[in-house]
């Protein structure tokens, strides 16, 4: 392409901030979509280790307490 | 809150948690890949379309993204509400997560569609917003997108929130009426523009092309995006299950 058909490209006949004004907001709207997106998986990803790390914590506790109560059965 | 949905090793036929989230995950890379070639060749194709094959010049280019994004609005609608209508009053055997996963797209289409027109009516008509029924259709959707995903999020449970946001949406069914049938009849504000897929043929072979390419592509991002959040809600609605620590990186 050459520059002089560019600089037509961009001023688009003087419609350009209406035609650029739709193309660049379709364009930052998926762009922001898909930031969400990405954000939400990440987060609901970590709240499952979180809840995991409590889960597997309090087993170890559960554990930890049988093993003391059978140590005051035998003592 | 525990919920009863299908057992994972129920009948095949019942779309279990497991088996939307694994589903979703196959569709999701073509949708994406569809949706970026798609995008692309259509970009490129309307870029290239000289301006006499335009009909109203440099400022129809608009129309690769009004056109979709109104399209798919109206789409994203019906199927928002649909969904909802199913998950609210029906209590089908998954979660009611997949009406809130097109939601937020369809809301986005909606406000593509009305900034894209604005921006498209100003330069050829003078005006940026009319009252007319068209318009305000439109804008009547976007209202009740954002109303029922504030409904949704602000109820507790995901119960009395199907039910309160299907209501809500089954509300915005004559609007939807109203915007699809003012499309195909006379509109002061809108010129002789194709808008259906009848009267495509009066454009150009590049332009058509490069319109149901964009079409293909909008299309496209939206399932991926409704994919992505659907398989993030399913994750979210059911964390004291078993079958999403088996998406988890080992400890």
């Amino acid at each position: 392409m050459t520059p002089d058909a560019l600089a037509d490209l961009v001023e688009m006949d003087g419609y350009a901030l209406y035609v650029w004004g739709s193309f660049v907001m379709a364009a930052a709207i998926a762009a922001w979509e898909a930031l969400m997106l990405v954000q939400r998986r990440r987060r609901a990803l970590e709240d499952l280790q979180e809840l995991r790390r409590l889960q597997a914590g309090g087993a170890g506790q559960a554990a930890a307490a049988e093993a003391d109560g059978r140590r005051g059965h035998a003592a | 809150m525990p919920l009863d949905w299908p057992h994972p090793h129920a009948d095949a036929s019942v779309p279990t948690p497991l088996r939307m989230y694994t589903c979703a995950g196959r569709w999701l890379p073509w949708c994406l890949a569809t949706a970026l070639a798609s995008g692309a060749a259509g970009a490129l194709l309307g870029l290239l379309a000289t301006p006499d094959a335009l009909p109203q010049g440099q400022a129809w280019r608009i129309a690769f993204v009004h056109l979709p994004a109104a399209w798919l609005s109206m789409l994203l609608y019906a199927a928002t509400a649909a969904l909802a209508l199913a998950e609210g009053l029906a209590h089908p055997p998954w979660p009611p997560v997949a009406a809130m996963a097109l939601a937020p797209t369809g809301a986005l289409m909606s406000f593509l569609t009305l900034w894209s027109g604005a921006l498209w009516a100003k330069p050829l008509w003078g005006q940026w917003w009319l009252w007319d029924a068209r318009l305000l259709a439109e804008a009547l959707l976007l209202a009740l997108f954002v109303a029922f995903m504030a409904l949704r999020a602000g109820l507790a449970g995901p119960t009395r929130g199907a039910r309160a946001g299907a209501l809500l949406l089954a509300v915005g069914l004559p609007a939807l009426a109203v915007l699809v049938i003012a499309v195909h009849s006379w509109n002061p504000l809108h010129g002789p523009v194709p808008t259906g897929l009848t009267r495509l043929p009066v454009l150009d072979g590049g332009l058509r092309a490069a319109l149901l390419l964009t079409g293909l592509a909008f299309t496209a991002w939206c399932g991926a995006a409704a994919l992505h959040r659907l398989r993030s809600l399913l994750l979210e609605q059911e964390p004291a299950a078993a079958w999403p620590q088996t998406f988890l990186e080992p400890r």
